[in-house]
């Protein structure tokens, strides 16, 4: 019975026995402790997992609404029933381990923050940029400000809501099941990363904790108080190093290197544009978009490193290549 | 973070609907376009399980308005109560519980009724409203009842509430002047004290009745009289809006000063 419970674990994806591990340690921590009492989906939750499968369901029930009477339909009542819910069935069972995995670890940020460690970070994390930079990056870009690339400058901070799960989106509809699993493990990977660093070193950022240094407003116009309206009452507090803002572009940048290398320079470009914006607009040190560029990184090598030595990937890509083998043979 | 957790519980409660609603109206009318096509020996089921699909969706679909509409409702009435409007207020929470009879809703409209003195009533929902929540009530409530019982000499009753509502921090600043007159008036200053000891150096405004009372309190139990009588030239005795509530602790204040 163990031995059979022990090789259905190892032929699982490794999103499901991540996600099933991770919330039995949340069930017991919630069950057996004080230090966790709540669960919580974070912003990228919704962005990230909700939304495209959100698009996904929609589009599949649209579809099923618009297709023609096929002659399955002539068959049972449980057979049309099965072939009907079976594409939403493959969305949450693709998607949904993703999105427990996200959650469990925003709750343990939202839950531990403060509690593994209640000092603040942001002092240290400020003298290190001013012994790189002589000052403050976002003091010396005062000089810089304009309403106008305030505006798009926010406009860039928050279409990285909007890219991550466009591409994706675009992944999963082209039928590339390969790289989106990696990319979201890519970016589950990262975010364990991040949520485990904030929870060390929670620092709230230089525009609350240089709050008196600046001499200039942002200046921003309608579009900025509708992204900051957004992003603060979305935002996590003393999620400041690394900046997973400049993290998760870097790491889709890798992966459209490997799919679409047409795609990987106008995304590097995005990186750069990203890293502007997060010190223009007060929301990170130097040093925090200094430490996304040895995160994404790492996440990127990590993750292979994982999905490529785990069990149920391996019968995966072998069971994938006796099918390639046996059509080639027929043929 | 509340205002982050109220939008997540709209967002995926508005989502669910839709999305099942859908589900279910799409389902109904792939089962009744398949209908003419089947053999008899499928054809009783798939007709039964067709308007029974349709059912459910006509039922989510019914709810799901009333539902949103409610909220919709509600939302107004909340901003219309934030700019002091209480008889719109009250209107749009009564529209909203017409729509969908919920906590919320009952127990705004509960709260305008207290503000626009028909506190019967209003107590009445309020109570309704925690009865439909299973014996919870908001700190939104519980903070204009608080209130109500404060100002009509009822501490017994207005303690727990006012306490209770402190956990939004909104409300904190003024449940802790309301709770410090309340030990003033049970004469155990340190208690008082103890209430307003963040607030100390917090100057007192123009209207702050709640506030200037109570330093004007501290001020003459440690014997400084000019400044409790150059507090109370602020509020003098006569003025019109000066509530009884506040009127009779002024005079009071002002006759132990000439003392």
């Amino acid at each position: 019975m163990f031995q059979k419970c022990f090789d259905l674990i190892l032929r699982s994806r490794l999103e499901n026995v991540m996600a099933a591990g991770v919330s039995a340690v949340l069930l017991v921590l919630f069950l057996t402790t004080r230090l966790f009492r709540s669960i919580q989906l974070g912003p990228l939750s919704f962005a990230f997992i909700l939304l495209p499968a959100g698009i996904l369901a929609v589009k599949s029930l649209l579809g099923l609404l618009a297709s023609p009477q096929s002659g399955d339909d002539n068959q049972s009542t449980t057979r049309f029933l099965t072939s009907f819910f079976r594409p939403l069935f493959k969305i949450v069972r693709d998607w949904f381990p993703f999105l427990l995995l996200c959650a469990s670890y925003y709750s343990l940020y939202g839950n531990l923050i403060l509690r593994v460690n209640p000092h603040v970070a942001d002092s240290p994390l400020s003298q290190i940029d001013g012994w790189i930079l002589g000052n403050q990056a976002a003091v010396l870009l005062e000089p810089w400000i304009r309403p106008w690339l305030t505006d798009f400058l926010n406009a860039v901070y928050f279409s990285h809501l909007l890219f991550f799960p466009g591409i994706v989106l675009y992944f999963y509809l082209v039928g590339e099941t390969v790289a989106f699993r990696r990319v979201m493990m890519g970016f589950l990977t990262l975010m364990l990363m991040g949520v485990a660093t904030y929870l060390i070193l929670p620092a709230a950022g230089p525009e609350k904790f240089l709050a008196d240094r600046f001499t200039h407003d942002l200046h921003g116009q309608e579009l900025s108080h509708g992204v900051n309206y957004i992003i603060n009452v979305g935002r996590v507090s003393y999620d400041c190093f690394p900046s997973l803002h400049v993290g998760i572009p870097l790491l889709l940048s890798f992966y459209l290197r490997d799919y679409r290398p047409k795609l990987f320079l106008p995304a590097l470009l995005f990186v750069l544009l990203m890293v502007f914006a997060t010190l223009y607009l007060r929301y990170h040190y130097l040093v925090d978009v200094l430490a996304a560029f040895l995160y994404a990184p790492a996440a990127y090598y990590l993750n292979d490193f994982l999905l490529g030595h785990w069990p149920g990937e391996r019968i995966s890509r072998m069971a994938d290549e006796i099918k390639t083998t046996n059509l080639k043979l027929e043929t | 973070m509340g205002e982050y957790n109220d939008l997540i519980k709209i967002l995926l409660g508005e989502t669910v609907k839709y999305v099942l609603l859908l589900l279910f109206s799409v389902l109904a009318i792939r089962l009744w376009r398949r209908l003419p096509q089947l053999s008899a020996r499928h054809l009783w089921y798939n007709f039964l399980l067709a308007g029974l699909t349709s059912g459910i969706a006509c039922g989510i679909g019914y709810f799901s308005v009333n539902h949103s509409l409610s909220l919709l409702y509600s939302y107004y009435a909340r901003r219309a109560f934030d700019l002091a409007h209480w008889p719109s207020s009250f209107i749009l929470f009564q529209t909203s519980a017409k729509c969908w009879r919920n906590a919320d809703a009952v127990g705004g409209q509960g709260v305008c009724l207290l503000l626009l003195g028909n506190p019967r009533a209003g107590v009445e929902l309020i109570h309704e409203a925690k009865a439909l929540r299973h014996g919870q009530n908001t700190p939104f409530e519980e903070y204009y009842a608080g209130e109500f019982y404060f100002f009509q000499d009822q501490p017994d009753q207005a303690v727990p509430l006012l306490e209770a509502s402190s956990a939004n921090p909104i409300y904190y600043w003024n449940v802790a002047k309301m709770l410090a007159v309340v030990q003033l008036d049970r004469h155990q200053t340190a208690d008082a004290r103890r209430l307003m000891k963040p607030f100390l150096q917090v100057p007192v405004q123009k209207g702050e009745y709640d506030h200037a009372y109570i330093m004007a309190s501290f001020a003459l139990i440690d014997g400084k009289t000019n400044e409790v009588r150059a507090l109370l030239d602020e509020f003098p005795s006569d003025q019109d809006q000066l509530n009884p509530f506040w009127k009779s602790r002024f005079d009071q204040l002002r006759a132990k000063t000439q003392n």
